[in-house]
């Protein structure tokens, strides 16, 4: 049998109907910006994507060139210094030779060729700046391989995130133009450089 | 009886210009470790007369080995130079609550070592 309905409830019925569409035309412009917000977000998301792929892939190549440097310089100072012993030997042995006039030449020498034995220092010291610019590299390394890992989670777990992915990942050609981190690599070395105190300072502490 | 010193750092070329450097202070019996672990165990036995170390090393790092020093009976009243490239404040600050005699920033010269020796020694 059919039901009967009475005028009342026809008219709020209506009123629901008007009340919903009323709703519709104050939600609509701020879903039509939602989506505006989201289509300019796609080439900026794919630009990072970009980046975070194109610099996490290169870490390790820039980790190992580093270490290479390392290796290189500390075989090279090595030479350098059997050089150098072998330079204040023979002064040693021609010493024995001269009068004492001469021997002051000889002694000044030798005192050159301590200097710079000494000052070859400097391989350890540009080593260990380079030993803690590998860490910051193999930390940041780490942060970006698990961003990749995140923005790889949202695949599969709707028909929205699967397509945004999509346009993300075909938006993704490399512009050689956005490749400038200088200002990033700036920070890093003012990183590392920061804070230092001198010597004085230093001996202040023990005092 | 020769004074033994024993000098810690995981750079071949540090422990080079060191050696170099305590012999012509006159140091003849020298010991020398690869990082604080190595050192340990060289310097069992070992009558020291005071030792050199640096910080950043692979296994057992300065600051550790500072540490085991300092709570070791046997060793604890050795003096310690800490010679390093760490030349931030905390460092410095950190390096005196550990027990350190003395501290000297690489680059060094053959009298700031001479001096240093002599500061921690006196």
């Amino acid at each position: 049998m059919k039901k009967k309905i009475d005028l009342n409830t026809i008219i709020d019925q209506v009123d629901h109907i008007r009340d919903f569409f009323e709703s519709g035309d104050e939600i609509l412009p701020f879903i039509s910006d939602l989506f505006q917000f989201l289509k300019d977000m796609v080439p900026l998301m794919a630009d990072i994507n970009v980046s975070l792929k194109e610099g996490t892939d290169n870490l390790p190549k820039a980790s190992d060139r580093i270490s290479d440097v390392t290796h290189t310089t500390e075989m090279a100072t090595n030479e350098i210094m059997d050089k150098l012993d072998h330079i204040s030997n023979k002064l040693s042995t021609l010493k024995e030779q001269l009068t004492s006039t001469n021997c002051e030449v000889i002694d000044s020498i030798i005192d050159d060729v301590s200097d710079i034995n000494m000052s070859l220092q400097f391989q350890d010291i540009t080593s260990q700046k380079l030993e803690h610019a590998n860490r910051i590299l193999g930390a940041i390394y780490d942060k970006f391989s698990g961003l990749i890992k995140s923005a790889q989670s949202m695949l599969g777990q709707s028909e929205t995130g699967d397509n945004l992915s999509e346009e993300i990942i075909s938006n993704s050609e490399i512009d050689p133009a956005k490749k400038d981190n200088d200002n990033f690599q700036k920070r890093i070395a003012d990183t590392i450089r920061s804070n230092e105190i001198s010597q004085d300072d230093i001996d202040q502490l023990f005092k | 009886m020769a004074k033994t010193v024993l000098f810690v750092d995981d750079s071949p070329t540090m422990r080079r210009i060191i050696r170099n450097t305590l012999t012509k202070l006159g140091y003849e019996s020298l010991i020398e470790a690869e990082h604080g672990q190595d050192a340990i165990e060289k310097m069992n036995g070992q009558d020291l007369h005071f030792i050199l170390t640096d910080w950043n090393m692979p296994e057992m790092n300065g600051e550790e080995f500072v540490k085991f020093i300092r709570g070791n009976d046997k060793y604890k009243d050795i003096p310690i130079l800490m010679i390093t490239t760490r030349g931030m404040k905390d460092d410095v600050i950190k390096a005196v609550s550990l027990g350190v005699n003395g501290y000297v920033v690489k680059p060094f010269t053959l009298d700031i070592l001479k001096k240093k020796i002599n500061d921690v020694l006196s």
